[in-house]
């Protein structure tokens, strides 16, 4: 149990970490013109860092909103990834072709989507099914 | 369980795959069943009916019986006639009827009854050029992203197209190359350099312009906005033929050692037309305003120009390009060399506050070539001077210091320059050849040791080659006095990389830029690497048969780039968008789209055509 507490911190830590990342992203490296980009990801960030504090105060309510976070944070590396595919697609149809850059850009895209977004919400998703019955 | 993970499966790839297949052939321009509309004896046929009211002649055969069964052709969309002359568009006529021989009738009725036309007297006539574009597929663009909707069109081949005011309006591939609205979209914000895709806001404008709306009736349409592709084609400057446009120049198939030689006279030529009463070259021509720019002139480019009209000598040997030379040669030395350095026992070349390494590397290289190809010494003095500055520049590793500073006598060593290195190395190895110092062979050695090793002696250094075409012209020249596998091996290794990423013909988007080295259509090619990099490729096989191991793919690569960078140079069956056409003749611009000529973009792809002549057949 003690082992479990300690790994759901450590998780609320790492979304605390990675909210604070996300947003430093958006907003200083590599800003957007699109305020709804910034937008968007300014809210995913409060998702993220919303289910990181969940996740270190560890009460149902607050394991219950980390579990949202980290389910809206896969879905949204799904969306990425189709979003990629169908970004891939539609220069193929306009280029006839996206050349050998455009290929290694779009898959190095994706497998960053899924290692950068996607991989800890994952983890922490089969973390919380893990702990599941202690809320019950 | 089980079926659990092949619903997964299932899912995981067919919804990609279903999603790829459905973006794509929603948005992928499916070209008629009868594309090419016409074929190249139609087109010469309509491009000559169409020239009759210019040229005061009989009409001749009807032209539905001498187009024979194209002028029943279906046209999938409109047929444009556009007269330019001297790059400005006097008349254009759109056709919207249904066939090819009724677009074409209501074309030439437009030029008769033109009141521009009437006004062209007999040498404007002559010089005017007809284009002709017949649409042949249109399709859609996303809206809501900027950065997809900038590059969601193939630069210089698709037209931009909308319907708003209740009209349409069309922009063809020539109105956004002559505008320059392609290669203009920034898709990252903190890199200004980077661009890729239309300028929408231009575009915007232009589009308004046509309609005679405001450009907020056109942004409030956007939803209508559309691309399409058009089959193209120009008279010949003798009208008598009707050439194929793609990208908005005419495209070479093949090249044989007669027209590379053609086409490096034409190169040399224009490095000549550049040259100004002081020896000093017109920096940038912009072809389309005819303008001369000479903003930040480089000493380097500038002496790199000078060693190609030697090359030209040594090769053509028309007493032009000696004189051009001479006079270029003549400006280094009395304008170039700072009086901080004339009084010493080295010359380097600047100002007092600031000389620099490649600009005196690249000087030595020209005179060299100059005395060469001519004889004439009465540059040696120079050179030698130049010689020991080269020596006092090598640091202990083999690599040079970039700067120097004649005021105080000291180096600067703090910064370095993206090829002044190599051009050092080259310089050294071609001083040899008239100064037989031992010193510079050993400088040679060491230098070319550092640049094939220790520059790369780090982690990353065994996965990328930067540019390192100087590199390999100067272990080409060293090869009389120092021979090292390690040089050979080092320039192999660039020439593969350079295959590697070299456009193959009939292969992807960019087939019709077969030759050039490129990875992705949202960046055209650069035409100035395509040069510097086949001047490496041919002096790495040169290499390659002095070593006697011969190298049959990097000849290959030499061919196709050569045939590249025929194809890309200003010649006259193109040019019908240049406002002064017998000026921008022989330059060659910065990519296909962007026709502006610096002096080093002549340098390096005339200086590779002059070296690689006798690697290109006879026929």
């Amino acid at each position: 149990m003690g082992k479990r507490r300690a790994a759901s911190t450590a998780f609320g830590i790492v979304d605390l970490a990675l909210a604070v990342l996300y947003s430093f992203l958006v907003l200083r490296v590599v800003p957007s013109r699109s305020s709804t980009f910034t937008v968007v990801a300014l809210a995913v960030s409060t998702l993220l860092a919303s289910g990181g504090v969940g996740m270190i105060m560890q009460s149902r309510f607050g394991l219950v909103v980390a579990a949202v976070a980290a389910t809206s944070m896969v879905a949204a590396t799904v969306t990425l990834i189709l979003l990629l595919v169908a970004s891939a697609a539609y220069l193929h149809g306009i280029y006839d072709g996206i050349g050998q850059a455009g290929a290694a850009l779009a898959i190095l895209a994706a497998l960053l989507a899924i290692e950068v977004v996607g991989l800890v919400p994952a983890l922490q998703l089969v973390h919380l099914w893990r702990r599941r019955r202690e809320w019950r | 369980m089980r079926a659990r993970g092949a619903i997964f499966a299932v899912a995981a790839i067919g919804l990609p795959a279903a999603l790829y297949a459905g973006v794509y052939s929603w948005c992928h321009l499916t070209p008629q069943p009868i594309f090419p509309i016409l074929d190249g004896p139609a087109a010469d046929v309509a491009l000559r009916w169409l020239r009759a009211p210019l040229d005061n002649v009989s009409d001749g055969a009807p032209l539905l019986a001498a187009l024979g069964a194209a002028g029943q052709l279906p046209l999938p969309g409109p047929l444009w006639v556009s007269l330019y002359l001297r790059g400005q568009l006097i008349v254009r006529h759109r056709s919207d009827t249904a066939t090819v021989g009724e677009a074409l009738a209501e074309a030439r009725r437009a030029l008769q009854e033109s009141p521009a036309l009437a006004d062209l007297d007999a040498e404007d006539r002559q010089a005017a050029r007809l284009r002709l574009d017949l649409m042949t597929a249109r399709g859609p663009v996303v809206m809501g992203v900027p950065l997809a909707l900038a590059n969601s069109f193939a630069s210089g081949r698709d037209g931009v197209g909308i319907t708003a005011a209740g009209r349409l309006a069309y922009l063809l591939p020539d109105d956004l190359i002559r505008n320059d609205l392609l290669a203009a979209a920034q898709p990252v914000a903190f890199i200004d350099e980077l661009r890729s895709g239309l300028d929408v806001e231009a575009a915007d404008q232009a589009l308004a312009a046509e309609l005679g709306c405001a450009v907020a009736d056109v942004r409030a349409e956007h939803h209508h906005l559309f691309r399409f592709r058009v089959q193209s084609f120009v008279d010949s400057p003798d009208h008598v033929r009707a050439l194929p446009v793609d990208r908005g120049r005419v495209p070479v198939a093949a090249i044989d050692r007669e027209s590379l030689r053609t086409a490096l006279e034409r190169a040399a030529d224009y490095a000549i037309r550049q040259l100004r009463w002081d020896g000093s070259f017109e920096y940038i021509y912009q072809p389309f305003r005819h303008a001369h720019l000479s903003d930040d002139y480089s000493l380097p480019r500038h002496a790199g120009t000078t060693w190609l009209l030697s090359l030209a000598y040594g090769v053509l040997g028309h007493a032009r390009y000696r004189e051009a030379a001479t006079s270029a040669i003549d400006y280094l030395a009395m304008h170039a060399v700072p009086s901080d350095c004339q009084a010493t026992d080295f010359a380097c070349v600047g100002s007092n506050d600031d000389a620099d390494l490649g600009s005196a590397a690249l000087t030595s290289v020209a005179i060299v070539e100059y005395q060469h190809a001519t004889g004439d010494q009465r540059f040696r003095g120079l050179a030698e001077r130049l010689a020991r500055f080269l020596l006092h520049m090598q640091k202990s590793n083999g690599d040079f210091c970039h700067g120097f500073v004649p005021a105080t006598g000291l180096r600067d060593c703090t910064g370095q320059v993206l090829y002044y290195s190599g051009e050092a190395a080259l310089a050294l190895a071609k001083l040899h050849q008239i100064l037989p110092d031992p010193a510079l062979a050993t400088a040679v050695e060491r230098a070319l040791d550092y640049l094939t090793g220790a520059n790369y002696d780090y982690f990353l250094g065994q996965f990328f080659i930067g540019e390192d075409h100087w590199t390999c012209i100067a272990a080409e020249a060293a090869f009389p006095i120092v021979n090292k596998d390690a040089y050979a091996r080092f320039c192999y290794a660039f020439a593969r990389f350079n295959r590697r990423v070299q456009v193959e013909p009939g292969r992807g988007p960019l087939a019709d830029l077969s030759g050039a080295f490129g990875v992705t259509p949202f960046f055209l090619p650069h035409n100035t690497p395509a040069g510097s990099r086949t001047e490496a490729n041919v002096a790495t096989y040169r290499l390659s048969v002095l070593r006697g191991e011969p190298q049959p793919d990097i000849l290959e690569t030499v061919r196709r780039s050569l045939r590249y960078l025929v194809d890309q140079q200003f010649r006259p069956e193109g040019m019908y968008l240049f406002a002064r056409p017998d000026a921008a003749l022989g330059g060659i611009g910065q990519t296909p789209l962007q026709p502006a000529v610096r002096i080093d973009y002549i340098q390096h792809v005339a200086a590779a055509m002059a070296r690689g002549l006798n690697l290109v057949p006879e026929r």
